[in-house]
């Protein structure tokens, strides 16, 4: 009889070649005499032997045990509902909702009502903190953590995107649903093979913004399924979502780095001139920087280019402005948003805020996020770290004091504070410093709202 | 291995080739440069010690060299050091948490001097520690130091180097094809490895050598990089082997390109140690090794010899018997699992076109042992050397009387070996098996190198080892 077989990341069939039906998964693998699939065809396999009336034996999933009792206070919104409706057609899909609509919810439900074992993949540690927060209160679990040091298998189990990447091929038969959280992610040429090398025929993907600037998210229906729902941020604002403003404001950079700014871009531009360069996209950037490893003006044309961009983004006349901010609304919860590092270092420093970078001990993260939710801190500044997924409720400003051009980049932030609360109404700043390229950095980013 | 911003190629015709550096010249310049200023940067922060090499990598690449490779020079050495986090007498995170907790209380936010000043002296009250150490806290956060500068020298540096840049590139690998003359235990090493690492290989006969095909499971039906970092993992045990020779497609963008390197660089890698003999599977072999060496001294063997292919799969017998003529391999089949056994079985069973004596203990001695086309022979719980010499004398000859000659350079072994007068018995032993000889030949060996062996008890591995004092004169 034919057998179906897990075997890190793919399926292997034994005793016997695959029938018509099912053939075009397969291909003959020589070294070990049998044929074999990839994991993801898993679901198209069986279904293709199981209306083909064919007999076979199936060992390719090898999930944990599980229980869990009927969820408590899980009530669903209308648009919710309609979601999990979408999806549970084929149980298979990207459902598309704004960040603070509550996706988290409709997963939960989902886990709740299919009643089988689940892999969670997130982007960060904070959202697996956040998942494993809503699975517990919800289903009264507690749920494995796969990633950050943890390597549990549980019936639900939440793993990050790294994590598992790198141990699909000893999660990918472990599961019957596996759900993408921020699932823009996943096309990418890593990420995509935990979809690939997973068997669970079950699958859904969150997100606010699938699409992606290197047209990879075309793969979503083939690794998740299609898009099976969506809503967006104008829809629901008002009643489901914070109402908010865009508040725009200009810094000027001092005299001195007026003159340093426009020395460095000149030396720049003068390089691109010389050389008969254009820059038209990222493309023609990546080049620049090829180039600059072997060819001393390149780098110097490229760290020029670098300097200025800096003194633009962290130009001191911005952290002015900041203070203004907080002084306008310091009985409020703010999250302040930088491109570097070192900025976010300052103004921790010099505001006496708290900071969460990459590095940022997992202790002192914890307590920091414990700490602003209960409102003994109101105010943190990130680089990178907390645009996706942070929940806190009543967090109500966010000021973008530096950033890139990336429309998700900049509807994330936006959405960080878009959680609705009684009467609330969100504010988000765009602090610009003017006369430079910065200003049309910020007219790309928010051609995402 | 080191982040793949930091690899160096050049790519020619459809080829590529990672940019390695002969330890002299600038690259030996440079090697030494960098470590000299970890010596002398003790105390400064990582950060620090990155940003003060920017000099050379501006001199590297005025002098046409990639300033990466600066940059690569400098990552290896930084992971060789140590660095610790800052020390401080109040522990930053807790420190972190107050001054930002009190600030909250008292204003929201920080927004003059006038304010933080406050908060901050409250807190360093309150913690008992100086204003100073507060800013440390805030300001040199997360820092570490530079504590000890790496122990190597220029040249491990370059080589250290080479070998990380073939890693990094073979971890854009599609698979490795790895073309070895090597000792069995070094190929077992190898695929043992594979095997660990859930990896899967094909074999065939190559001249006098194999050729092994690695890539992992999912290779077959998607061109993936996944196996890739653990393909790079394998290439330490290739470089240590007699003979070798690498091709790896590489896939770079949506391009695939050829990359190809062979024993003639071996030189430019770093030698790791590696055992010089096997280590035996079981007391059952050693004993049996043992007593076939006394019995047997004209005959040559071998533990863990080259490696047989048997259709796909490659077969390290445990042992070899040679004499000039013939060779005689030798499979002892003792207590293993069952999965183990029946691979066994599969892989014996298609092996031919060499002679091969299977020794299975009688426990296992099911019939399909017996059916094997081999010389079978069922032992019971012990086998010993001369269970089976008739056997190999009817397909070896006889064992003629003359020692056998050790195939060893005595000049050569001289100058490797540390002087071994006055050592024990067990102490030469253990250095010229280091040295590559076989405990079979130790005695032999140790006379032609101009030693006696001078006896005090009746342990052999008391005994002690004397300069003849005539030899230098012949």
């Amino acid at each position: 009889m034919l057998r179906l077989e897990w075997s890190a990341g793919t399926i292997l069939l034994k005793g016997g070649s695959p029938p018509p039906p099912v053939a075009a998964y397969f291909r003959y693998d020589p070294r070990v005499n049998c044929h074999r699939s990839l994991a993801i065809q898993y679901r198209w396999i069986i279904e293709g032997l199981e209306n083909a009336g064919l007999e076979y034996e199936d060992d390719v999933i090898h999930a944990p045990p599980c229980r869990f009792a009927k969820p408590r206070n899980l009530a669903l919104r209308d648009y919710q509902r309609e979601a999990l409706e979408a999806w549970w057609r084929e149980k298979r899909g990207v459902i598309v909702l704004p960040t603070g609509a509550g996706k988290t919810i409709v997963a939960v439900a989902a886990i709740a009502e299919l009643q089988a074992a689940t892999l969670v993949v997130v982007p960060t540690l904070e959202l697996m903190d956040q998942w494993e927060r809503a699975i517990k209160r919800f289903l009264g679990v507690v749920p494995g953590r796969y990633g950050g040091g943890d390597k549990e298998v549980k019936c639900v189990t939440i793993a990050t995107y790294d994590s598992a990447y790198l141990n699909i091929e000893q999660l990918g038969d472990k599961f019957m649903l596996i759900v993408f959280d921020e699932v823009h992610h996943l096309p990418s040429p890593g990420y995509r093979q935990i979809a690939e090398l997973c068997a669970a025929p079950w699958r859904m993907g969150l997100t606010a913004t699938p699409e992606r600037e290197d047209g990879l998210h075309v793969d979503l229906p083939y690794l998740v399924g299609p898009v099976v729902y969506r809503r967006y941020v104008r829809e629901m604002a008002g009643k489901w979502l914070a109402e908010f403003d865009i508040v725009r404001l200009y810094a000027n950079m001092s005299r001195e780095e007026q003159r340093e700014y426009r020395r460095l871009i000149s030396r720049y531009k003068s390089f691109l001139r010389r050389r008969g360069l254009k820059m038209r996209g990222p493309r023609d950037f990546e080049k620049l920087i090829a180039m600059s490893v072997r060819d001393v003006e390149a780098r110097e044309a490229l760290l020029a280019w670098h300097r200025a961009r800096r003194i633009a983004l962290h130009a001191a006349g911005k952290l002015d402005i900041l203070k203004e901010i907080l002084s306008r609304h310091r009985h409020d919860k703010v999250l302040i948003f930088t491109e570097h590092n070192d900025a976010v270092r300052e103004i921790s420093s010099r505001f006496l805020i708290p900071a969460i970078t990459y590095k940022t001990p997992e202790e002192e993260r914890r307590a920091i996020m414990r700490m602003f939710r209960e409102g003994k801190v109101r105010a943190i500044v990130t680089s990178k770290v907390l645009e996706e997924g942070v929940d806190v409720p009543d967090a109500n400003v966010a000021v973008v004091l530096s950033g890139t051009g990336s429309r998700r980049e900049f509807i994330q932030r936006l959405g960080r504070v878009l959680r609705p609360k009684e009467g609330k109404r969100a504010v988000l700043y765009e602090v610009v410093t003017a006369g430079t390229g910065e200003v049309r950095v910020s007219r790309r980013r928010r051609r995402g709202l | 291995m080191l982040p793949s911003n930091l690899l160096v190629v050049r790519i020619w015709r459809g080829r590529v080739r990672p940019l390695l550096l002969e330890p002299e010249g600038l690259p030996a310049a440079l090697a030494e440069e960098v470590l000299v200023r970890f010596k002398k940067w003790l105390g400064r922060s990582k950060e620090e010690v990155f940003e003060g090499m920017g000099d050379l990598e501006e001199l590297a690449l005025e002098a046409g060299l990639d300033m990466r490779v600066v940059r690569a020079l400098v990552t290896l050495a930084a992971r060789a050091a140590r660095f610790e986090p800052l020390k401080l007498s109040v522990d930053p995170v807790k420190a972190r948490l107050e001054i930002f907790c009190e600030a909250c209380r008292r204003f929201g936010f920080a927004l003059n001097e006038n304010e933080r000043n406050e908060i901050l002296v409250k807190v360093a009250d309150k913690l008992g520690c100086s204003l100073e150490e507060l800013e440390e806290v805030l300001k040199r956060y997360q820092e570490e130091v530079l504590v000890a500068p790496p122990d190597m020298s220029p040249e491990e540096l370059i080589k250290e180097y080479n070998l990380s840049m073939v890693q990094t590139l073979t971890f854009k690998a599609l698979n490795l094809d790895v073309r070895v003359r090597a000792k069995g235990y070094q190929v077992k090493k190898l695929l043992r490895t594979v095997k660990r690492l859930g990896l899967l290989y094909t074999a065939e006969k190559l001249g006098e050598g194999v050729r092994i095909l690695i890539d992992g499971p999912a290779s077959l039906l998607r061109q993936t990089r996944r196996y890739g970092t653990r393909l790079a993992r394998l290439i330490p045990y290739v470089l240590q082997m007699d003979r070798w020779r690498i091709y790896a497609k590489i896939l770079a963008r949506s391009r695939v390109l050829y990359f190809t390197l062979d024993d003639s660089s071996s030189k430019l890698f770093p030698r790791r140690e590696v055992e010089v003999e096997p280590v035996f599977d079981s007391e059952l072999e050693e004993e049996f090794y043992k007593s076939l060496c006394r019995i047997a001294p004209a005959w040559k063997v071998e533990r863990e010899p080259e490696p047989l292919v048997v259709g796909r799969y490659i077969l390290i017998p445990d042992f070899s018997v040679s004499s000039n003529t013939h060779k005689v391999y030798i499979e002892i089949v003792g207590f293993w699992t069952k999965e183990y056994l029946e691979r066994k079985l599969k892989k014996l069973k298609e092996l031919k076109g060499v002679k091969m004596i299977v020794a299975v203990d009688e426990e296992l001695a099911c019939s399909s042992f017996k059916t094997l086309p081999h010389e079978v022979v069922v032992f019971r719980r012990k086998l010993r050397g001369a269970d089976l010499y008739p056997l190999l004398k009817r397909m070896l000859g006889e064992a003629r009387r003359e020692r056998h000659e050790p195939q060893v350079d005595i000049e050569t072994l001289r100058r490797r070996l540390p002087d071994l007068s006055d050592k024990t018995l067990g102490e030469a032993v253990e250095a010229l098996k280091k040295a590559g000889v076989s405990e079979c030949n130790v005695a032999a060996i140790l006379e032609r190198l101009g030693y006696s062996i001078e006896w005090t008890s009746l342990d052999p591995r008391r005994a002690k080892v004397r300069r003849k004092p005539s030899t230098r004169l012949h």
